[in-house]
């Protein structure tokens, strides 16, 4: 009969042993499937600044800037975006949350879980709420408060890579997560400052190049995560 | 009951105490061992390919095919057994979707396949450090 034995026996069809062979193999395979992921992840909210920031401006060039003009229509657009990025979030960071769960189950050693995942949902309908108040209540402070809120996102971004790659970040997330970093604060500061906005479109700018070569760049070196693998498991 | 039970003047556990307490440590680990045969009963889990399969889809939700074979470094013939042998069982569901490179068969895990994995993981966890990795 079949048994898991305690050692790792070969006599035995598959001991625990295997199984937690097959377990790390999956997991070494699962830094691949986050590096795709993300090279999607970094195009999605590349577009998003880019609609966040410059949408006002492409459709006075294409001609229909007056219908942009309402308030309401740019508050429509920011929370699509915001629904729609969050989303992905949320995705990436479930897929995150079970590869850690599999990593306590394999690894002996492994630390406890840390369930901090379970507080995005509520950072998320703030950060919607917020948006949707300040709108009404707060329109002359309308880009300072949606700016404050973006440099939470930061950390997000930052939990979110750390969990999908907890040995070590590529080096493209650090890089567009810092440029993200400035982007948001250097913003904040000048519409709180009341300083030429001038400075910080100019830095969305290179933020959204540097965004999107991240995902270029992700998605072209996916498969470098598959040049090292164990030996084969046994079938 | 008090903790001093067991042990000398000097706080040293007795050699029959001790045995007691690896007698009982044992015990557990063997009904733990136990617990994760009857689960890995079921013969679709009888094999680590499979298992890794089902691992990877309990993290991802649900893989193409290209990206399974690029997991397990099988042949299309032998990942389709696999994966009949897991469809079978109830644990997994593979369908065909339309992509814009086209038809593309993707495997997803059903609610079953994901509650296996979770016990499976847990009873590997509970057994902590009595099984080696290596």
């Amino acid at each position: 009969m079949w048994r898991v034995s305690e050692s790792d026996d070969r006599s035995a069809d598959l001991s625990a042993a295997d199984i937690r062979r097959a377990g790390e193999r999956a997991l070494s395979f699962q830094r691949y499937m986050f590096r795709k992921s993300w090279g999607v992840y970094y195009a999605v909210w590349a577009v998003a600044f880019t609609l966040y920031f410059f949408l006002p401006s492409f459709a006075d060039i294409l001609g229909f800037g007056g219908v942009l003009a309402s308030s309401y229509v740019l508050l429509g657009i920011d929370l699509v975006v915001s629904i729609i990025a969050g989303w992905m979030s949320g995705r990436i960071i479930e897929k995150a949350r079970n590869s850690l769960l599999v990593q306590q189950g394999i690894r002996p050693h492994a630390g406890p879980y840390q369930r901090h995942h379970k507080w995005f949902a509520a950072w998320w309908l703030t950060y919607i709420l917020t948006i949707l108040l300040a709108s009404v209540y707060f329109s002359s402070h309308y880009l300072a408060v949606v700016f404050a809120l973006a440099t939470t996102v930061t950390f997000v971004f930052y939990y979110a890579l750390k969990s999908s790659f907890p040995d070590e970040i590529p080096s493209e997330g650090k890089i567009a997560v810092a440029f993200f970093a400035a982007a948001t604060i250097t913003s904040f500061l000048v519409s709180v400052l009341s300083f030429n906005p001038t400075i910080y479109e100019v830095l969305w700018i290179v933020t959204i190049f540097v965004w999107f070569a991240a995902a270029l760049y992700s998605l072209l070196h996916a498969t470098d995560e598959l040049v090292v693998r164990p030996e084969p498991v046994s079938q | 009951m008090s903790g001093d039970e067991g042990r000398d003047f000097d706080g040293k556990m007795i050699p029959q105490k001790r045995d007691e307490e690896d007698r009982a440590a044992k015990s557990n680990s063997d009904e733990k061992l136990r617990s994760l045969n009857d689960q890995l009963n079921d013969p679709s889990l009888k094999s680590s390919v499979r298992i890794m399969i089902l691992i990877s889809l309990t993290i991802n939700g649900k893989m193409s095919f290209v990206e399974l074979l690029a997991l397990t470094n099988l042949g299309k013939g032998s990942l389709e057994n696999h994966l009949v042998k897991l469809e079978a069982s109830g644990l997994v569901q593979t369908k065909n979707v339309k992509t814009f490179g086209g038809m593309r068969q993707v495997v997803q895990i059903t609610g079953r396949g994901s509650e296996a994995c979770r016990l499976l993981l847990q009873k590997l966890q509970e057994l902590g450090e009595k099984v080696p990795t290596s």
